[in-house]
């Protein structure tokens, strides 16, 4: 008896187990036959693999790198980033604008032909709605794009006025982020919407979207897959693709594996190294396209950290003794090494001329001597367990100890977690490391925001991390950053950039290594090319299947 | 009997207490934060979005308090909070990722005990005969390879140079759409349930190399103990009384000295599932297999202390769970053991 009832038992633990795991197990049976059943149409279901680390579908909460790439498929802003651009705005849902003489009221014009997904027309309500809905969301980080608005309002219909805090050039490209999309304001407030605080809607958010992009953000399973399906409703002209499922793969491996066997269409987890594994295969094509991200050394000038790594000359130096081509190599096809803190494609940017102004050991020897370490001395090199755009830390840390040793610097390299770095990095505790940046919208203006001299409060990112004072001496790099910031000729705006940049490169406490590529690759046999831009990533809605 | 299993419930609820004190104390004396861990470059260099983000997640409250808050969350309203990271209900993302780890586990079990058993009785029976050293040399493998590096062979062996199956993920993301169909989330018994069987043999494909590399260490743990114990329990004097009286080869192995031997393998077999849980971690990322482990990694990486602390009680009631299932099913496998 007793073994029966032990029998029992122990079978009831473990179909309890298995029971608690499946908590919606109670509703979903009816349909399930329908949807799992059934196999799509092969030629209109596009699968990409990759690994996004998108935590949110709220375009309003979302900041990752592969955000951009929903929010562009299911939502529309006032401005795009033109095709095959970097972040070049061309108008999406304005057909226009005018611009005040303070340069801070903007007048938009809008299509009037616009609908949402579910039908409802999008109007200058709803715009003025998604942007104070994020304004009110000071703890998300879209609201680093947004808070420049001061207010929003909608005179009519078709008409909304933008009032800035202050004169921003770069105002219409920040447009395109998607801190700016419209949300179908009627059915988000059904679903907890709020553009006065206390919003609810991101967990409604996260399932689908309400938005008028030519794509409805059907199901979302986090790291597992997301399913855009055609928006029928769509007021632009209709893609031949019905579905595109983004399939989390951790994974290289198995995403080249999975494109080879034709299980998915385009992998983005490339790198020059691993895209070698793809050389000669039949209907693969694998390519590159052009990112904002950077890779750099960072030097503190902070001389308690470390008196001879924060002296300029020193800092110098370094940027002397670098063996910028064997960057170049390491970083693989389409990368770049820009001159410092603006990268190419963005106004003036500037690299750096490896033939008059790459590595010489010999001034760089030089300047050691003048800066009284002609024997030189020993460093940490903090490095993160962390990689850009596939290449790894830990392999640029060892290039640079061995470019150092040239001039008698000794690299201790440290390795951490990212998270420990970048505490650090806040905390500005470390006298040398190595760090990547993606911009948080494609201008100079977010540039010149990180990367000019300044700490304290109203500090730049990497003046506090690097404390790097502005000084009467460094001041001159303001009065061209903040010309540059409110230049509206493109033009002039290039020409004082590349005269800021020719500045900053006399002395700034970095050394900036590459500008890197995104490789990528697609299944030839099933789509015509594939347009890369790095704020959207892949261009989804402009995809045509075979 | 039920005195026993009451005795062991508060002794789990102890437990868990402990773990959750121990996890939350632990994750916070790491030297970093969830707003570095978290936010953007640019974000981080603003006082207003940093101080607005301490003061939604409760960061700016002392430990003690943030903890109370937890613990309260818990017990009032059965909540184990929202992710810091995702923004979502740790409990329902929990429920999401759990069953494609215990779907994995359980094939992985199964694979370490079927074949741990069939080759420690096969290496036992043909001892130091040649399939004997071939058994051991896999079974040794088993307990010494580590299990990124079979993992990352076994994929470009059976998906890559002879693609045999499929190398990452839980199904074929161009035929089927489970994820999004509801059901208990595994898909093997929700296709049996709803009579899917091309998705089943989908489903099935994409558990084998993920389960065979997650198991493989648990079946060399089995085919040595089951070995060792065989040989053992062949020399026993009942066994020679058994022979004695005529029985059959067969009869003695299977039905005399297997059952005592297997005794023990049970309690491996139960460390075998709570050490698959450790290996979770890699061959979850290396096959895109969207489980616990992966949350884990995720939440660990970023700081994020309420999935860090709910992914380690429900880890901490697995143990407690298995490990009772096996003192259960010691006292029915052997009448001997009495609860107390």
């Amino acid at each position: 008896m007793k073994k029966r009832l032990s029998l029992l038992l122990a079978g009831a633990m473990l179909a309890g187990l298995l029971a608690g795991c499946g908590g919606n197990t109670g509703n979903v049976q009816g349909n399930v036959q329908g949807n799992a059943g059934g196999s799509g149409e092969e030629a209109k279901t596009i699968v990409i693999a990759g690994q996004s680390d998108l935590v949110t579908l709220d375009p309003g909460n979302m900041y990752e790198p592969y955000g951009n790439m929903v929010s562009y498929a299911a939502y529309d802003m006032l401005y795009r980033v033109k095709s095959g651009t970097m972040g070049t705005p061309e108008p999406s849902v304005a057909t226009s604008y005018e611009v005040d003489d303070t340069g801070t009221i903007y007048t938009f014009h809008l299509r009037d032909d616009v609908v949402f997904a579910s039908g409802n027309p999008l109007t200058a309500n709803d715009v003025v709605w998604s942007v104070n809905r994020v304004l009110n969301m000071p703890e998300s980080n879209a609201y680093t794009n947004i808070k420049i608005v001061d207010h929003v309002e909608a005179p009519d219909e078709y008409t909304v006025v933008f009032t800035l805090t202050q004169p921003d050039a770069s105002f219409l490209v920040k447009l395109t982020s998607n801190a700016y999309c419209i949300l179908d304001s009627e059915v988000v407030k059904e679903h907890g919407g709020s553009d006065s605080g206390g919003d609810t809607a991101k967990e409604w958010l996260d399932t689908t979207s309400a938005g008028s992009g030519p794509y409805i953000i059907e199901s979302w399973t986090p790291k597992e897959q997301l399913v855009l399906k055609k928006n029928p409703n769509y007021w632009g002209e209709a893609s031949n693709i019905d579905t595109i499922i983004f399939q989390e793969m951790t994974s290289v491996d198995a995403q080249i594996t999975a494109l080879k066997n034709g299980d998915a269409d385009i992998i983005l987890g490339l790198n020059s190294e691993t895209a070698k594994q793809l050389d000669g295969v039949e209907n693969v094509t694998v390519t590159t396209g052009e990112t904002a991200m950077m890779t750099f050394l960072v030097m503190s000038r902070d001389a308690s950290l470390s008196p001879e790594m924060s002296n300029p000359l020193v800092q110098e130096a370094v940027r002397k003794a670098l063996d910028y081509e064997g960057y170049l190599t390491l970083g693989g096809t389409g990368c770049m090494v820009p001159l410092n803190f603006v990268q190419d494609g963005f106004s003036g940017g500037l690299q750096r001329d490896l033939t008059t102004d790459g590595q010489d050991l010999e001034e760089a020897r030089a300047l050691m001597a003048e800066a009284g370490y002609a024997d030189g001395f020993e460093v940490t090199l903090t490095c993160a367990n962390n990689n850009s755009e596939g290449l790894e830390w830990t392999t640029i840390a060892q290039k640079v100890a061995q470019d150092l040793a040239e001039i008698n610097i000794t690299v201790n390299i440290e390795t951490l977690e990212t998270t420990l770095v970048y505490e650090q990095m806040r905390n500005a505790t470390m006298p040398f490391y190595i760090m990547f940046w993606s911009p948080d919208y494609y201008d100079i203006n977010n540039q010149i925001d990180a990367f000019l001299p300044g700490t304290g409060t109203n500090g730049t990112a990497y003046g506090n991390r690097a404390k790097w004072e502005r000084t009467a001496e460094n001041e001159a790099l303001w009065t061209l950053g903040d010309q540059v910031k409110t230049e509206t000729d493109e033009t002039q705006r290039a020409a004082l950039s590349e005269e800021l940049q020719q500045l900053y490169a006399e002395d700034n406490p970095f050394a900036f290594l590459l500008q890197h590529p995104k490789t990528f690759a697609f299944r030839s046999d099933r789509l015509e090319d594939v347009t890369y831009n790095d704020l959207c990533k892949i261009e989804l809605c402009e995809l045509v299947a075979k | 009997m039920i005195r026993y299993l009451l005795r062991r419930l508060g002794l789990m609820i102890v437990l868990l207490f402990g773990v959750s004190i121990l996890v939350f104390l632990i994750s916070h004396l790491v030297p970093s934060s969830p707003e570095a861990a978290n936010l953007s470059q640019s974000a981080l260099n603003d006082p207003e979005i940093v101080a607005a983000y301490k003061a939604k997640w409760g960061l700016d409250k002392p430990v003690w308090e943030q903890y109370l808050i937890y613990m309260k969350n818990i017990l009032v309203n059965h909540d184990l909070g929202t992710s810091i990271r995702t923004g979502r209900p740790v409990l329902e993302e929990l429920a999401q990722y759990f069953p494609a780890t215990l779907e994995l586990s359980i094939f992985a079990m199964l694979i370490a005990i079927v074949f741990g058993v069939a080759f420690g009785v096969l290496s036992a029976i043909f001892q130091n005969k040649p399939i004997d050293q071939i058994l051991r040399t896999i079974s040794v493998s088993g307990v010494s390879l580590p299990n990124f590096w079979f993992a990352l062979l076994v994929m470009n062996l059976l998906c890559n140079i002879f693609p045999i199956f499929p190398s990452g993920g839980r199904y074929n993301a161009r035929l089927y759409d489970p994820a999004s169909a509801g059901g208990t989330g595994l898909y093997v018994l929700d296709a049996i349930s709803w009579g899917n069987w091309p998705l089943l043999g989908d489903v099935l494909a994409h558990l084998v190399l993920p389960a065979l590399v997650l198991g493989f260490f648990t079946m060399g743990l089995i085919t040595r103990q089951t070995r060792s114990n065989l040989l053992e329990a062949m020399s026993s004097d009942y066994i020679r009384t058994a022979r004695s009286k005529g029985m059959k080869e067969s009869r003695v192995v299977w039905r005399h000295a297997l059952g005592n031997a297997l005794v023990p393998v049970i309690t491996v077999s139960g460390m075998g599932f709570c050490n698959l849980l450790g290996g979770m971690v890699f061959v979850e990322r290396i096959f895109s297999w969207p489980g616990i482990g992966q949350y884990a990694y995720l939440a660990a990486t970023n700081l994020d202390f309420p999935a860090i602390c709910g992914v380690s009680l429900l880890i901490a009631v697995v143990y407690v769970v298995v490990n009772l299932f096996i003192d259960i099913l010691y006292g029915i496998i052997d009448p001997r053991i009495r609860y107390q």
